[in-house]
């Protein structure tokens, strides 16, 4: 296990030979990994030119593996290397387990002739007796094999609806390791408590041939019981239709058309049953802890030793107690600012992507240095859930890059979304959950359709775009239905130039640019960063008549992102009054409003040419109301760069030796989430713990 | 995972036209009390499991996984404007033939009326004493209009 050290007793050949303390190695310079310096307690003093290499580190811990970040890929990984004999250390930036995943739809989407496929294609039932309901897909849907998988994820003829061809850029020997490893997940995944519904085509740029994605799901019984399979209606949050629970923070769906009656499903029946496994395995963890800077033999060549890593506590935002996580056994509690964590044979970088650092965003697309619009999940992960940790140390020990251009071609990289009145507008959550009150709002979420019984405003109050056709987001290349090429399944050809030419392209092709409209510079963008600012709807009391939104706690609230007024004037300055982010005031609100009843009246929009979508309506019944319109970016596929083993490799294209990543911490593949993070953690788990170290 | 496009084809074009005169005069519109309160009820049920996780559970084509596309909305102004003219008989046979989208086939022809009794409900219609009954000859009499 994870073995403290005492301050004072180092491992001689670790030990300081001038007997210094931290605080004048970093006066001294004497710490490698660069950046090392900023964490100490002196105050932001570096560690100018660092060139002596890491031998006088002082390390807190020591473990034969160290893994930043305890969600999807984190997790799988330590499971795998402890299984493997290695003794696991997870540090974990949240107070909880499970990262993005504990939070998703589990769609996991993997292949190859996977067990799961092979399960459903002779129709059998899973080894509990759970799963009662026939397959969905043929049985030749589901004939899969590594090579077959290998292609379709490689496959340059495929386009999608925003004319882009994401398999093209793939990274060939990291998706052969990764189609190679697929099966052998599934199984892993299954012999830690995960369960699988019925597959139902692919997910997130899974390819076109077959179908490769099942959800994950739990039974509701009379106790919560990992070994079991089941869970309590109120765990799964199936009680109260407005409340979650500290073991769920989104609700659990009704799987029961997936898999028999009772089945409930999301990604809490992933991320639980492997954090349940995890920590009966042995894992340990160190929660509150942020994984700041890698500690490299010399600052750019030799071993990967450890990591350092700053607490920080995530406290109820209203009692400001210390959270904590649902399951403790296996927690290491360390309140200490900064710890080393010595890595005997290797450190495991899975903390996630970059999607919640505008700094980092705006690399891939300036605009999005608008720091307005988070991330995914924000209230459950914090800040700094998806801060490009893993991308900023590694880049500091010369890592190199992959994919950055892949960011562009994903269908929820960024989009509009359809949830509005809440800041964390990608995912759902209740009150019930800890970190409900980092949101304060649950939101409503009006779909698509939503969107014609509102105008979308900007940060001065003017229109943009037209509303029907801002939230659409264009499909991503998975079977069946996203028209990624002519056929689909059993009808589509790989490799076949026809999938690509310029006449299928014309009549497929489908995006609108609502959303660089929405990120465009506007009267309120000033320099040096010209930030386009909020985005509003903004409707009356006859809205609510015709959709039947629900403005009240808690899917709205007094937080920022909801205003009602009984005038428009009074409604603008309420707004410009209430949001962190709105920096001005809505001078143009009033009279956006009066020319768009004026376009209703006439049944014209000439600035939009609204009314060749769907009916107009007018606002002018008070109380006037306004929700916040979220731009989100969700996912992040840009990152560093490994090879086939889950190595960072550096700018030579030699291997960092004991460092390795997954999940969206990597670059050079551009499938989404669960399918790509599982098995990114479970190659880098295996070689991980076949390292001899140093 | 097949959709039928010939049988949707066939539908749209045919339904209206295959009714005679006299079946156009007894057409009621689904404002008159077409399902009842428990087959609503019953078809909530069936819609939580069958059709929730892509068309929302306000039935607002908001899917309750957000990583999953919006769908059309299967309730309320957009779904009448949509639907409108049409007789539920052409509301089913579209239902049964394509939907679910990834198990097309999976539902009773029962199950579906219920959904759509439900479907109705959410959409503001007023229960009565009689079911929906999954005959399309008894379906294609009732019309889908966005007003009473
Ligand atoms: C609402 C929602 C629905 C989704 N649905 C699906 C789906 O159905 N299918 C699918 O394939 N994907 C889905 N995804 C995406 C999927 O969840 C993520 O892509 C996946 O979890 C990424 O895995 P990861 O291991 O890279 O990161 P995560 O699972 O997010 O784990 C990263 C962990 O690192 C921790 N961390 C971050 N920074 C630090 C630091 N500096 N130090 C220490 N720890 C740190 C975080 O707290 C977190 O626990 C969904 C995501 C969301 C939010
Ligand atoms: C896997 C996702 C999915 C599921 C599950 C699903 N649908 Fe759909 N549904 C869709 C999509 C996508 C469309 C749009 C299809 C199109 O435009 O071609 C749609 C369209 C529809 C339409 C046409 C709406 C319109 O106005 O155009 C109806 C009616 C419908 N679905 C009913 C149902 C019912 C009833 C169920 C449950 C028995 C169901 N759907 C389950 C995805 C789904």
């Amino acid at each position: 296990m994870a073995r403290k050290r005492e301050k004072k007793q180092n491992d001689p050949k670790l030990q300081n030979k001038n007997g210094l303390s931290r605080r004048d190695f970093v006066k001294t310079g004497a710490v490698a990994g660069l950046g090392a310096a900023a964490l100490f307690e002196s105050g932001g003093t570096q560690a100018q030119g660092a060139t002596t290499g890491a031998e006088g580190m002082v390390w807190d811990y020591e473990v034969d593996v160290v893994i930043a970040g305890g969600g999807c890929a984190g997790l799988t990984a330590a499971i795998r290397a402890r299984d493997l004999g290695a003794t696991v250390l997870v540090i974990d930036q949240n107070f909880d387990v499970g990262g993005r995943m504990l939070h998703s739809g589990a769609r996991v989407s993997l292949g190859g002739g996977d067990p799961v496929q092979h399960r459903d294609m002779k129709g059998e039932s899973d080894k509990e007796g759970f799963v009662t309901v026939d397959s969905f897909e043929d049985p030749e849907e589901l004939d899969d094999n590594i090579d077959l998988l290998f292609t379709d994820i490689t496959d340059w003829s495929v386009v999608d609806p925003k004319a882009q061809s994401p398999y093209r850029y793939n990274d060939r020997e990291l998706v052969r390791a990764w189609a190679e490893n697929c099966p052998a997940t599934r199984q892993f995944l299954i012999d830690n408590y995960v369960r699988f519904t019925r597959i139902s085509g692919t997910h997130g740029g899974g390819g076109l041939s077959r179908a490769r994605a099942a959800r994950c799901f739990l039974m509701l019984g009379d106790k919560t019981d990992m070994k079991a399979g089941t869970i309590t209606a109120e765990d799964a949050g199936r009680v109260d239709l407005e409340r979650s629970s500290a073991f769920a923070p989104v609700q659990m769906t009704n799987a029961s058309r997936d898999v028999g009656p009772n089945a409930v499903s999301n990604g809490v029946a992933l991320a639980r049953p492997l954090e349940f496994s995890a920590r009966e395995k042995g894992v340990e963890f160190m929660l509150h802890r942020s994984f700041d800077e890698l500690v490299r033999e010399q600052p750019f060549s030799g071993r990967i030793l450890g990591i350092t890593a700053h607490y920080s506590p995530r406290q109820h935002p209203e009692t400001g107690e210390l959270l904590q996580s649902y399951w403790r056994n296996g927690n290491i509690d360390e309140r200490q600012q900064t710890v080393n964590i010595r890595a005997r044979q290797a450190v495991i970088l899975a903390s996630g992507g970059h999607a919640g650092n505008p700094e980092v965003r705006s690399m891939f697309y300036p605009a999005f240095r608008e720091p307005a619009f988070p991330t995914s999940g924000v209230a459950l992960q914090g800040p700094q859930g998806q801060d490009a940790a893993a991308l900023r140390a590694g880049l500091r020990v010369g890592a190199n890059l992959a994919g950055m251009q892949q960011n562009l071609s994903y269908g929820t990289t960024f989009h509009i979304s359809t949830r509005l009145g809440t800041r964390d507008a990608y995912t759902t959550m209740m009150p019930g959950h800890p970190t409900f009150g980092f949101r304060g709002s649950a939101g409503v979420n009006v779909g698509n359709a939503g969107f014609e019984d509102f105008i979308a405003v900007n940060q001065v109050g003017k229109r943009f775009f037209s509303e029907v056709r801002l939230p659409r987001r264009p499909g991503v290349n998975s079977y069946p239905g996203d028209r990624g090429a002519p056929g689909q399944g059993l009808e589509h050809t790989p490799l076949d130039w026809r999938n690509c030419r310029k006449e299928w392209v014309r009549q497929m092709y489908n995006y609108d640019h609502g959303l660089d409209a929405a990120l465009a510079m506007n009267e309120g963008s000033k320099p040096p960063h010209y930030f386009s600012g909020p985005l509003w709807a903004i409707f009356d009391e006859d809205a609510i008549e015709r959709t039947g939104w629900e403005l009240r706690y808690p899917y709205v609230a007094d937080n920022g992102y909801f205003f009602k007024a009984d005038t428009i004037e009074e409604l603008a300055l309420k707004i410009a009054k209430g949001n962190e982010f709105q920096r001005m005031p809505l001078k143009y609100l009033a009279d956006t409003v009066s020319t768009w009843n004026g376009y209703v009246e006439a049944g014209i929009d000439p600035e939009f040419e609204r009314e060749a979508d769907a009916p107009m309506n007018p606002i002018a019944t008070p109380p006037f109301y306004a929700l916040s319109i979220m731009i989100i970016w969700h996912d992040s596929y840009g990152g560093l760069r490994v090879n086939g083993r889950q190595q960072v490799v550096d700018m030579q294209g030699e291997v960092i030796p004991g460092l390795y990543a997954g999940g969206e911490a990597v670059g050079g593949f551009n499938k989404h989430g669960l399918g790509k993070g599982h098995v990114h953690g479970y190659i880098a788990g295996t070689h991980a713990a076949e390292e001899s170290g140093s | 995972m097949k959709i039928v496009v010939a049988v949707l084809t066939l539908v749209f074009m045919t339904a209206p036209i295959a009714l005679a005169q006299q079946e156009i005069d007894q057409m009621t519109s689904v404002w008159e009390g077409v399902f009842t309160e428990a087959q609503a009820n019953r078809g909530q049920a069936v819609y939580d499991g069958a059709c929730g996780l892509c068309h929302g559970r306000r039935l607002n084509g908001a899917p309750d996984d957000p990583d999953m596309r919006s769908t059309p909305p299967l309730a309320r102004a957009k779904f009448l404007r949509e639907w409108e003219g049409r007789s539920l008989a052409v509301l089913f046979e579209y239902t049964r033939a394509t939907m679910p989208e990834n198990n097309p086939g999976s539902l009773t022809d029962e199950e579906f009326v219920d959904v759509i009794a439900y479907m109705l409900s959410v959409s503001g219609m007023p229960a009565a004493d009689e079911e929906l009954q999954p005959d399309p000859q008894s379906l294609a009499r009732s019309v889908i209009q966005q007003q009473p």
